[in-house]
This record gives C-alpha cells, structure tokens and sequence, in this order.
C-alpha cells in the first residue's frame, strides 16, 4: 500500500496534464505538488514498489535523499506555481506553462523515486524536456535562449542514454542497488559525467545556463535553478560508484572542472550589469564546488560515506535559496523595490553565501567537518565567490525595477517559505557562530569592489551570453526552423565551419565589439582559471 | 486440424473476398462498401486474434498447395508472421476507417477501395508466407496492388510517382526472384524454419551463397528503402494520405524490411550469415541510409516528402537490428517493425488531416497549426517525439534494445554513434514542426480552410485513427514490458530464432 | 472408345460446310461449332488424363499406311487452349462481327482454322502434319485480310508469301526424311531416326520452314504488321494459337524426332536467337505508339522466350530434370496463349470504342472501361510475368533451369525482358488509368467484354494455381522411347 503511494508525485501531475487547459487556477497547479509534499513528509523510508509490465519494468522507492529532495523541491514547485501569470493561465494560452509544469514536476518526481536508472532516465528526459515551455520567454532573444537549452538538454539525454546501455550490458541490471557490483565501464562513467554534467552547468558544458537564466520567465528560472538543476546533482549522487576505487582521473578532472567553475563564475560574475546574470553565474559557481565534492569523493572511497550527506545538505540549501533569491528577485521588481522587501532578500544573500547564522554557514561548517584538511582551499575561493556575487547582486538591486502588478499572494507564500529557505540547514547542525567563517567575507568584499572599479574596463564582459559556440549551435538550429529557406544540405556543415571562423557573421547582432569577445579569449581565460584552481586544490 | 489449415487461408481471404466484392460496387454504394470493408478487417482481426493464441501455445497452423513440382504454395503462421499480421490487421482497420472519412465524395472509391484490401491481402500474406517463393508470389503481388493506389488522383505527378514506384520495384522484385531461383535450385526449397536452414548445406560454395545473399538483400532493399535504392519512396508520397500511410507503415516498406529479417534469420540464420560476413555490408548500408535519410529530410519543407525521408531512416533500424548478431539486437529490430509503424501512420494521418483541414502541405505553413487542431498535433507530437526516441513513447525501447544489442555484439562503436546522431537528427526535423506548431502563431491565413466554421475540429473518421495510433505508440512504450506487447512479443520470435 | 479423337476435327469441319450452305445462320453454326468441339475435347481430355495418351489409326489401317491420331499431353494441353480460347473468341467475335457483311465468311474460315489446328495437334504423321500446317496457314491468311483496308491486305499478301515458303521448306524436310527412312509415321520415324547428312539437312529444313511460321527473329518482320492489322478476334488467335502451332511441331521435332540429331550448337543458335527476338520485340514494343502494334511486338518477344527454352532443354538430359524444364515451356506458352488473346480482344474493344488505338490517347479508358482496363491489366501481369499468373511458374522453372545447366547468357536476357516488359504494359496502364476523354462514357458492361477477361483470369489465376496439372500431363508421350 505504501508501495502504490510512491506513484502518486509523477501520477497526479501527468493526469492533471491531460486536462490542463480545463485549469484556470494557479491553486491547482499548486496542488499537483502536493503529493510530493506528502510523500516526502509522511511516507516511511524504505517503501518501494516495482511495476513490472510498464516500460522495461519500473522501481520506485524511497530513501533518505530522495525524501529530502522531494520535500523541500515540492515547496519550490508549489511557491512557483503561484508565479504563474493570469495570461498564462487562460484556456487560449499559447505558451503552454501549464502543461509544461505539470510535465516537469511529474518528471522531477519520478526522477527522485526511481530506484532503477532507467526510470531516473525517463524521469529526467521528462523534466528535461517539458522544461522548454518553462524555459521559452516571449522575447526573440529568450526563445534563442530555450533553443540553446533544449540543444544541451538533448545532447545530454543521449549521452545518459548510451551511458544506461552501457551499464546495462556491463551490469546486466538498472537497479541501482545493483550498480556498485561490476566496475564500471571507462566510457559509461565519462557520459554520466558528460549527461548530467550538463545539467550540473560544468565549464564548457555551461553555456546554455547564463542566456537561459536570464532571459527566462521567472518561473521558468526558478524551478530550473533549484529542482531541476539539483536533478543533475541527484543523477550524479546515484549513479556514480563511490565507495569503490577508481582511477583519480576521473575525480580529479571533475574536482578540477568544479574549481573552474568556481573561478570562472566568480570572475565573470562581479562584472555583470544584470542582477539575473549575476545569479546565474552564481550558480555556476556554486555547482563548481559541489562538482568538486563529487570528485573529491569519487577519490576518497573512506571518506565518501560521511561526505555525501553533506553534499545533500549544501545542495538542498541551494536549492531552496537559490529559486528564492530569483522570485525575491521577482517580486522586488514588481513592488516597485520597497525597501521592506530588502532584508529578506539579504538575508536569503547572505545564507547563499554562507555567511554565519544563515543555513548556508551552517552548511559549511558541516562542510569543513566533513573534509577536515581537504580542499580548504577550494572552501575559501567558493566563500570568496559567494560574497563577491551576493554583493554584486546587492548592489544590483538598486534602481532594478518595474511596475507590474502587486499580488499579494504571491508574496505571502515567498515571506513565508522564507525562513525555511535561510535556516533549513540548521535541522542538522546547531547554531554556532566562528571568526574563522568570516575570512571569505573580507576577501570577496575586496573583489567584489574591485568588480565595481574596473568595471568600466571589464564593461566589455557584462553580458557574455553569446559565446561563439552558442551561435553556432544556435544558426544550426536557426537552419532548420527557418525553412523553406534551406540550402542545399550537404553544404551546411561547411556553413556552420564558415560561421564558425568568420569573426563577424551576418547572424550576430551583438555590437561589433573587444577582441575580449573572441572565443580564444575566453578558454585562454578558462584555462588560467584552471591552472588557478589546480594550484589551489594541490 | 482443419483449423489449422484454414486460418491461415481465411485470414488471407478476409480482406481478398471484400477486396474483390468491393470492385464491383457501384460508385454511390457508399454504405455497403463501408460494411464490407469494415467487416472484412473485423473479421480478420478476429481470426488474427486466434492465431495469436494460437502460435504462442505453439500450435502449427499451416496450408499447402503445390503450385508446380518442386514450388509449393505454403502459408504458415510462426511467431514472426503473427508479429507482422497483427500489425497489418490492427492497422488496416484504423486506415480503412480514415480512408472512408479521407476519400468521401471522391470519385473512384470503389476502385481505391478494392485495391487497398488487395494491398493488404498481398502484406499478410507476405507475414504468412511460409517458404521463399511463397514470398516472392506475394512480394510481387504488393507491387502490383499498390501501383494503382499510388497512381489513383491520376494527375501527371501521380503517374510519374507510380512509374518511378514500379520501376525501381520491379527491378527489385526481379533480383529477388533470381535470387530465391538460385538458391532454390541449390537447395531444393527454402522454407522459412527459425534459426535458418542454410547452415545444414555444408556442400555449398560460400560465394554463392553470398552472392545470391547480395541478390536478395539488394531485391528486398529496394522495397525496404535501403540507400541507394530509396528514390522511389519520396516519390510515392504524391499518393492519398491513407496510401501514403499504409504504405510508410505498413504495406511495402515493411514488407522490404520484414523480407529482409526473414531471409537473415529464416534463411540463411543469423549465425550462419554472420560466419558468411555478409551481416557487416548490411549493417553498414543500413548505418548509411539512417544517417542519409536523416539528413535529407531535415531540408524537405514539404511535409510529406520530410516523413518520407524520415521513414527512409527509420526502417533501416529494423535492417540494422537484423544486421547485428545477437538476441537484443534482434529484439530491437523487431519490435521497431511495430513500433515504426503505429508511429509512421499517426505521423501521416495527421499530415494528411493538415492537408485536408486547412491546406497544408508544408512544413513553412504549420505556424499555429496546433491551436486550430490540438488532437491532431498532439497526436502527431506523440509520434514524432517517439521517432526521436523520447521515452516512454515506442521509439525509445527500439532503441533501447537496438542499442543494448550493438553493446552486447561489440558493435558499440559503429552503432551507437549511428544511433545518436539518427536521434539528434531526428530531433532537428521533428522538432521545429512541433515548435512551430504549437508554439509559433499564425500569421497568413491558411492555405485553403474547409473547416472554417465547423464546431468540431475534424469529422470522427479523420480524428479518431490519429489519436487511436498516437495512443497506441504511447501505450505499447509505457507498457512494453506487458503481456503480449509488441516486445514480449519480439522476445519470443528472439528466443525462438536464437533456438534458446 | 478411341473413335473420341476424331470429334475435335470432324465437329469444326462438318460446322464449316453447315456454315457455307446457310450463310444466314453462320453465327450460331460457328458459335456452336466451335462449343461442340470444345466439349469434343474436354471428353478426350478426360480420356487422357484418366488412361494415358491415345492413339487412332483412321479406316483400321495401321499406322504408317493411314492416317493416325494421337494425343498426348503435350497435344493435349494445346488442344485445350486451342479450343477454350477458340471458344472464348468465338463468343467475342459473334458480337464483333455481328454487323458485318463478312460475317458468313468469317465464320466458315474460323471452323477450317479450328479444324486444321486441331487436327495439327492431334496428327502422327509427317505428311498430315504439313497438311494441316498448309490449310492452317491458308486460312489465317484469309482471315488476317477480313479487315479489308489496303495495309491489312499488304501484310496479308506478305503473310501468305512467307507461310507458304515456310510450308515449302517444311514440305521439302518432309519428302527428304520419306526417301531416308520410307516412313511418315512419327513414332517409327522416333526409333528410326539416326544422326546423318539425311537428318540433319532435313531438319534444317523443317525446323527453318516453322521458324519463319513462328516468326523468331529475324524472320519475324511478317507478324507484326499481319496481327496488328487483323480484326481483333482474328488478330487474337493469329498471335495466341496458330504461331504456337509452329512452335509445337518444333518441340515436337527436336525433342522426339530428331532427338539424337540435334546437337547443342543449334540448339545454342536458335537460343540466341530467341534472346535477340525477346530484347528486340520488348523493345519495339515499347517504342509502339499503337495498341495491337504493341501486342504484336510483343508476341515476338514471348516467341522468344519459348526459344530460349530450346538450348536448355538439350542441356539436360532427359528424365525428370527435362520434364520440368518441359513443362514450364508448355506452361509459358499456354498462359501466353490465353494472355495474348485477353490482350487483344480487350484492344479491339477499345478499338471499337475509340476507335483508334493510339496509346497515348487512351486516357479514361480506366473509367469508361474498367472491365476491359482490368483485363489488360491482368493480361498484362502474365506477360510480363508476375505472380500469381502461369508464366511466372514458368519463368522460376526456367531460371531455375538456367542456373542447373549454368548457361548464364540467358539470365540478363530474361531480366532485361522482364523489365521491359513490364516497362511497356505499365506504359499503356498509364495512360489508360489517366484521366481524358479518349474512349468515351461508361456503358455499361457488353458481351464481348467478358470473354476477353476469363482468358485473361485463366492466365493469370488459373494457370498460375493449377499449373502443377501442365508438368502431370507433359510427361504423358506417345512417343515415348527414342533413343531408348
């Protein structure tokens, strides 16, 4: 019986998703979360149910991640369905927001349930995939956007999916029980690293991430920032083998690409004009650490055990401050920025930057227990990184608003999963307070004021959406929806060579601008970025 | 044991008797038409049900007939035909019941319908064919009863896509015949027996054997639409949007690629053909045509030619699955020979409700498309999300099998590739159709409104089919580890071919 | 009992002069006629196949003094197709030429060519044979200028010229092989027969005298324009019975005859000349702009075919192996029969109701004649070869000879045949699935179409499902032993 309850957090939004255009109530999008809610609060740890004639065979089952992420994602779901606008909700409504949500949070749940990876697997392509119509804005620059997303989002799902073949065949079995018996197979580990590392938003892999966040509704961006995004975290938590040996390569490239992460987020951060865009590179910033702590675990089998839960905690917090801080973000805009409304942002800041007495720095100190001597390099550049990007986005507040229309209800719910949001962590680790912790917070005012000095000189990087890649990626698709206009096919991987070496395609509509904007630049800068993280991880 | 031997003859005649009724209809016995079609494709469901029971309790049904000494006319029901059988049937209803709704108050109905029943006819029995030349008998009879259906509006392009449709058809069917001659006169008969029958001829001379391998595959490859022998399909997509359908799902591709199955696991055995080395060169050119028919149809703006292109890539999943050695490649294969097809025909069902609703023939004209027609769309997203193999729609145990199968045979680095960029392909053609359908708005009137006004987006019959197969595609994903599903369905044929 | 044979020649005879003297009732005289000896031959048919072949020495002299018949299978099944399609014809032609002044003659004519063909099949001597073979082509000749217009008498005049050398040269073959063995019984001659000079130029000569009868290429230059300008039901029996005439009497010289004569270099020479017919008559056939033009052409090419046959079967040695090969020549040769004669009595009904028969002005004919478009459809799929008609039998048995001899010339002449066979019927069903005005509105469907598409079902269904008949009845000889 507790088994078939399990089924209810996917079950109940697909079928509301079946009759979603008869919903013109946001409160029903609000109560498709529901289920969620209850299982992650009422049903016991260790039920599970398996399904035999659907799919390939289907398992759910719960445990103490899953039950975590279910609860605390279900909140961030049903405070996002109330940011749902009027428009979106009416019976004619093109954007498809409703059924998108249903979509994704149907996905979302299955995902968390999953005990076998190839309902994980038809869960995240699920969530993956709806989440376009979350994603896609009405501007033409945010349907480029949703483009971009959906390219790296497919491109993901196909290597998760050669990656549950391959471990498969090697393992002869998709629970994931069963998963730590046979190594795994050198490929399938890089295309789980690739498949969700994408969704995790590592360097090079990341590109799709500042555009969408951006330029995203804000709903769109607030369940991508926290479930959806977590779900890549949760992918990796489950499928990869710690606790067994594994050649440090693997652990080290990803500790490596999480500091980079680290690095290039901060620095690319502090320079941003737009508050989203500093939230965005906020996160990847703070995805580089917990990449990070994946390899750094992958490399320590002994101390794997008692690092993950931390890793749960740190990225539970994350996912409950960071789709707070953007509908803060929201809501700050459409109340004209009433100062009553900036503590509370602040504070949700200040707990994402791990400052003391917040969750975050709660978090963290469990954190440093957790590795003891390790990594404490990495600790600080994160803690750098997150002051000097909170207070970068502080300080973009000022004079960011518009007058939309005033819901209160809306804001009622924000206020009140406020607390929860900033002090959740502090369920596990009592409130202790160390001038130790402060250090970061000199360091990342420094930088964050040398954001602000050379900020004229640095001008040129505020909004580096349009890497090179991303155009390409984007005309191809251009190609393609933009038909009949095709040419001959055979030449078009030579016209995206050719837009690829011409500096200044027709397709631009970027200023004709630095050389700074040059794609050389950028992985020169990423790879000093690199070769900084290495220094300090050694 | 009567029983036995006539269900096979009666499954056959459940559609030929209406067929041929149906030609001497006049024109305005709208209704009678109707119910004889109608009742021939129930009646065949029902026998086609027994059958299913029937084989997988592993009873024997089958009829002989000596045709001429040595050449024996043998129909006989093993897992593998009941697979293709059942699909025909189910799908002959649905299309029968569009067609009725598509083709109302047009003229030649009685004639369209008489050779659509004969067409049919000729793909069950090609499913029930129980030796070679029963095969080639029935291989050729599928030309013949679909050439009139290609060429039925007889207007110019019509004649030239059925000319171009026979010309490479006949070709094919020639090669075949020399082929299964050839072997025929070595062997002294080719019954399709699970597991092959060639590997007990230790006499005979590898060469040949592959050579008339070549001569069958290249035979079957034309109907199959294996690159280069493809160039007719897109042509024959000038045909009504029942013919175009039966035939992408059904009727002569499938045949083509059902044919080719049959001759690697019931001729020459897929063990045996592999010791031969001839699996490589297929699944090579079934790797080249997924690829090739990818990428062409992403610059097709017509809608039709780009789901023809599209069928080009897909059934050459169906080749590559027979192509790799192993029972989960097999499965793979198999089961896309289903799943194809509920997909392929939801897919131009809708197309040709798009073109009968509002004009639309190309993919430059779809912009909001999905706001004026939702079950359509939706049915047709179903379908197309399924051919990119998005899970749980059919498309993704295809190629979760095929996939596993390339892993365990050691394929894995030829084949996966392959699969991939046939996905991401798959999705760059597909999806901007969807996006712009539903996402796009309408900017220009459509081409030519005939339902302007009308309560209801669709009459019943044009509706109804897409909606039931896009269900159906949706249905056998979600629950393809169930009994009696395509999939347990395809295992069995595996498990039975592989003599485990 | 054996009194049996002499109905098939006497029926038809005894109608042709009731014909003559009641010129009012010749159309019910000929349709009867030729329904008796129809029925004449089911009887011996049912004789045969329950007792083996027949034999009958007319007046009870022995064979070799007076005139013997014989059946076998092989005379048995173009006996049958001989009078089902006479019959069939028969039936056509009382509508066809129900209007016109001709009609006494016609009919009087077609019981003397029933009669000479029958009695051709069912003669045991050299000298009946050329007897027949002589009032055969008389007829036919007479027959082919009932049309009347100047080009249906020129290719007449041509037709009669060429028979009659063909005859001439059959004659001499004939007189040749009397003063070497001084007899004219076949079944003595079968035994007698020896290689020699004798033999072998009589052979040449009878073989090349039918060959011009049987138009292989390249003396086929006559045929074309003789069926092409023939009334349809004529045009019908000239291309579906009277060549096959020919061409029994050649079986029946090289396979029982001449069986130790003929060496495998002649047979190779006929063989490649029976490829070039089938290249070229399917060619010619395509490039035919008229309907019975194409039909002719290609009956040169399915001539062809049979003669392809001939270098195989002296490949094989004679036992099962050649029966089958045998069989699937008869086969090929009665659905091209029947096939043919649906083809062309379905032309003249176009003709008639076009009339002309241009194909590139056939469009409609699909919706004013769906019977008749059917019937040439199904004609069609016969001569090109496909399932389910006879000649597909035919066609595997005589690739699958092609592969056991391992004469591998012969394999791309068949399958370029069959391409542009299939090329040039699909051409016509093209244009007449086309829409146009051409042909007219629909009436509803006549008499004469019926016919035309039973001969057309027996080639097709018939003989393509109980074929297995053909290679039971083949074996069947009167002449058995030869060389044994």
């Amino acid at each position: 019986m507790n088994g078939l309850i399990l089924l209810l957090p996917p079950l109940v939004p697909i079928l509301m998703a079946l009759f979603a255009h008869r919903l013109e109530s946001r409160w029903w999008l609000l109560s498709a979360a529901l289920p969620a809610l209850f299982v992650g609060l009422m049903v016991e740890e260790g039920s599970g149910i398996t399904i035999p004639w659907m799919l390939l065979g289907m398992h759910f089952a719960l445990d103490s991640t899953g039950r975590l992420f279910l609860l605390f994602g279900a909140l961030i779901w049903m405070l996002a369905a109330l940011f749902i606008s009027g428009r979106d909700l009416a019976p004619g409504a093109t954007c498809y927001i409703k059924q998108t949500f249903l979509l994704a949070l149907a996905g979302n749940g299955l995902l968390i349930l999953a005990a076998d990876m190839l309902t994980f697997y038809v869960g995240f392509a699920l969530m993956g995939l709806s989440a376009y119509g979350l994603v896609r804005g009405r501007s033409q620059k945010a349907r480029r956007a949703a483009r971009v997303y959906l390219v790296f989002t497919l491109v993901g799902e196909l290597a998760l999916f050669v990656a549950l073949l391959l471990l498969m065949v090697s393992g002869g079995s998709l629970l994931f029980e069963d998963l730590t018996a046979e190594p795994m197979p050198t490929i399938a580990l890089a295309l789980l690293l690739l498949g969700f590392g994408i969704k995790v938003a590592l360097p090079g892999l990341h590109l799709w991430l500042p555009p969408a966040y951006t330029l995203a509704p804000v709903i769109g961006v607030a369940l991508l920032s926290g479930p959806m995004m977590k779900a890549g975290l949760l992918g990796w938590l489950r499928f990869l083998p710690f606790g067994t040996p594994l050649e440090p390569v693997w652990g080290n490239g990803l500790m490596l690409l999480g500091a980079a992460g680290v690095v290039l987020g901060m620095l690319i951060g502090v320079v941003q004009r737009e508050s989203r865009a500093v939230l965005a590179y906020s996160s990847i910033a703070k995805m580089g650490l917990f990449s990070a702590l994946v390899g750094f675990s992958l490399n320590h089998p002994q101390l794997a055990a008692g690092l993950l839960p931390v890793i749960v905690l740190l990225a539970l917090h994350h996912l409950l401050v960071k789709p707070m801080l953007f509908m803060g973000l929201a809501l700050w805009r459409r109340q004209g920025a009433a100062a009553w409304l900036l503590p509370a942002l602040v504070l949700l800041a200040l707990s994402l930057a791990a400052l003391p007495l917040t969750g975050g720095g709660a978090a963290k100190s469990v954190l440093s227990a957790a590795l003891g001597e390790h990594l404490s390099g990495l600790l600080l550049l994160s803690g750098i990184a997150g002051v000097a990007l909170m207070g970068r986005f502080l300080w973009l507040l000022r004079g960011s608003f518009d007058s939309a229309r005033q819901d209160p209800v809306t804001l009622l719910g924000w206020l009140l999963l406020l607390p929860v949001a900033v002090w959740t962590p502090f369920l596990w680790e009592a409130m202790a307070f160390e001038w130790k912790t402060l250090l970061p917070l000199t360091g990342g005012i420094a930088l964050f004021l040398l954001g602000l000095v050379f900020r004229r000189w640095l001008g040129s990087l505020r909004f580096p959406i349009r890497l090179k890649g991303e155009r390409i990626i984007l005309s191809a698709t251009q190609i393609h929806t933009n038909l009949p206009d095709t040419s001959n096919v055979l030449r078009q991987p030579w016209l995206l060579l050719k837009q690829a070496l011409q500096p200044h395609s027709a397709v631009s509509d970027s200023p004709p601008n630095l050389a700074l904007r040059s794609p050389a630049v950028w992985w020169l800068l990423l790879i000093l970025a690199l070769l900084g993280a290495l220094s300090l991880t050694l | 044991m009567t029983m036995s031997v006539w269900l096979p003859v009666g499954i056959l005649l459940s559609s030929f008797i209406p067929g041929v009724l149906i030609f001497f209809q006049p024109e305005e016995r709208h209704r009678l038409r109707t119910l004889l079609n109608l009742l021939g494709a129930l009646v065949k469901l029902l026998l086609v049900g027994v059958l299913i029971w029937g084989v997988f309790h592993e009873q024997v049904f089958e009829t002989r007939w000596t045709m001429a000494p040595g050449l024996e006319f043998v129909l006989h029901a093993d897992a593998l035909s009941v697979l293709f059988v059942s699909l025909s049937t189910l799908l002959w209803l649905v299309t029968t019941i569009y067609a009725i709704g598509y083709l109302e108050h047009t003229p030649h109905r009685s004639r369209f319908f008489g050779f659509f029943s004969l067409c049919v006819t000729a793909t069950v029995g090609l499913a029930l064919a129980g030796n070679l030349f029963t095969f080639v008998v029935f291989y050729e009879l599928l030309t013949l009863a679909t050439y009139p259906l290609i060429a039925h509006k007889g207007s110019p392009e019509a004649l030239r896509g059925a000319r171009i449709y026979l010309s490479y058809t006949l070709f094919g069917g020639l090669l075949l015949m020399i082929g299964a001659v050839w072997l025929h006169t070595l062997t002294g008969g080719v019954e399709f027996v699970e597991g092959g029958i060639l590997d007990q001829y230790a006499n005979l001379d590898q060469d040949t054997l592959r050579w008339i391998f070549l001569l069958l595959i290249v035979g079957l490859g034309v109907k199959a639409a294996l690159v280069p022998l493809h160039g007719w399909l897109p042509q024959a997509m000038v045909a009504p949007a029942p013919v175009s359908a039966l035939l992408h799902a059904v009727a002569v591709v499938k045949a083509g690629a059902f044919g080719i199955v049959r001759v690697i696991y019931d001729v020459y055995g897929v063990e045996f053909a592999a010791e031969l080395g001839v699996l490589t060169l297929l699944g090579t050119v079934a790797a080249i045509t997924i690829i090739y028919g990818s990428v062409k149809a992403l610059s097709q703006d017509h809608l039709k030619k780009r789901l023809a292109y599209s069928t080009v890539s897909q059934v050459s999943y169906i080749v590559l699955g027979a192509a790799i050695l192993g029972p989960l490649a097999t499965i793979g294969g198999l089961v896309h020979l289903v799943h194809q097809g509920v997909m392929k025909i939801t897919l131009f069902f809708a197309a040709g409700n798009y073109a009968e609703a509002l004009g639309i023939h190309r993919v430059s004209e779809m912009d909001g498309v999905g706001r004026r027609m939702p079950g359509t769309t939706l049915a047709f997203s179903i379908g197309a999300l399924g051919m990119i193999g998005i899970p749980p729609v059919a498309g993704f145990i295809s190629k979760w099998y095929l996939g596993l199968g390339a892993v365990e045979a050691g394929a894995a680095f030829w084949v996966l590739p392959v699969l991939i960029a046939s996905s991401l392909l798959n999705a760059a053609y597909f999806l901007p159709i969807l996006y712009r359908a539903w996402f796009k708005s309408a900017t220009s009137p459509w081409p030519a409104d005939k339902t302007a006004g009308c309560a209801r987006e669709l009459p019943d019959p044009l509706l109804w089919p897409p909606v039931t197969t896009a269900a159906l595609a949706l249905l056998i994903g979600l629950f393809a580890a169930a009994p009696y599903s395509p999939l347990e369905w395809a295992e069995l044929i595996a498990g039975r071919e592989y003599r485990q | 009992m054996n009194n049996l044979l002499i109905w098939p020649v006497a029926l038809p005879l005894l109608s042709a002069l009731l014909a003559l003297l009641w010129p009012r009732r010749s159309t019910w005289i000929g349709v009867a006629g030729t329904g008796l000896s129809l029925s004449a031959v089911l009887l011996v048919s049912r004789q045969v196949v329950e007792s083996g072949s027949i034999e009958l020495a007319l007046g009870g002299w022995a064979p070799g003094l007076g005139i013997a018949l014989r059946v076998d299978g092989l005379s048995l099944l173009m006996l049958l197709m001989s009078s089902l399609v006479a019959m069939a014809v028969a039936v056509y032609s009382s509508v066809y030429f129900s209007d016109s002044e001709r009609r006494g003659e016609f009919w009087v004519l077609w019981l003397l060519l029933i009669t000479a063909l029958h009695a051709l099949f069912l003669s045991g001597d050299l000298f009946n044979l050329y007897v027949t073979l002589e009032l055969l082509g008389l007829s036919a000749v007479v027959l082919a200028c009932l049309g009347g217009s100047r080009a249906s008498l020129q290719a007449a005049l041509r037709y009669l010229v060429l028979g009659l050398l063909g005859s001439l040269a059959f004659l001499m073959g004939v007189a040749l092989i009397y003063a070497g063995y001084g007899t004219l019984d076949m079944a003595a001659l079968g035994d007698a027969i020896e290689a020699g000079p004798t033999a072998w130029v009589a052979l040449s000569l009878m073989t090349g005298g039918l060959l011009i009868k049987s138009a292989l290429f390249p003396l086929h230059f006559w045929l074309p324009p003789a069926h092409a300008n023939a009334p349809a039901p004529v045009s019908a029996v000239l291309s579906a019975l009277v060549v096959k005439a020919a061409l029994y009497l050649i079986l029946r010289l090289w396979l029982e005859l001449f069986d130790g004569v003929v060496t495998q270099a002649s047979a190779m020479i006929i063989g490649v000349l029976g490829a070039v017919a089938v290249l070229w008559g399917s060619w010619a056939a395509l490039q035919a702009q008229r309907l019975k033009l194409m039909a002719a052409y290609s009956t040169v090419a399915q001539l062809g075919y049979l003669f392809l046959f001939l270098p195989l079967l002296a490949a094989i040695p004679e036992g099962e192996g050649r029966d089958l090969a045998l069989g699937a020549l008869v086969l090929l040769a009665l659905t091209h029969g029947f096939a043919k004669s649906a083809f062309f009595l379905a032309a003249g009904v176009i003709m008639q109701r076009a009339g002309h028969d241009r194909i590139a002005e056939l469009g409609g004919t699909a919706r004013a004649l769906p019977v008749t478009a059917f019937t040439i459809a199904l004609a069609g799929v016969a001569l090109i070869g496909l399932p389910p008609s006879g000649s597909f039998l035919a066609k595997w048995q005589l690739l699958s000879t092609v592969f056991v001899t391992g004469q591998w010339l012969w394999l791309p002449v068949i399958a370029v045949g069959t391409l542009l066979a299939g090329a040039y019927i699909f051409r016509l069903l093209g244009h007449a699935f086309a829409p146009g005005e051409g042909v007219g509105p629909s009436l509803s469907v006549g008499r004469e179409e019926i016919p035309a598409v039973l001969l057309a079902l027996i080639a097709t269904l018939l003989l393509g499902f109980w074929a297995a008949e053909v290679w039971e009845l083949v074996p069947i000889s009167a002449y058995a032993g030869g060389e044994a």
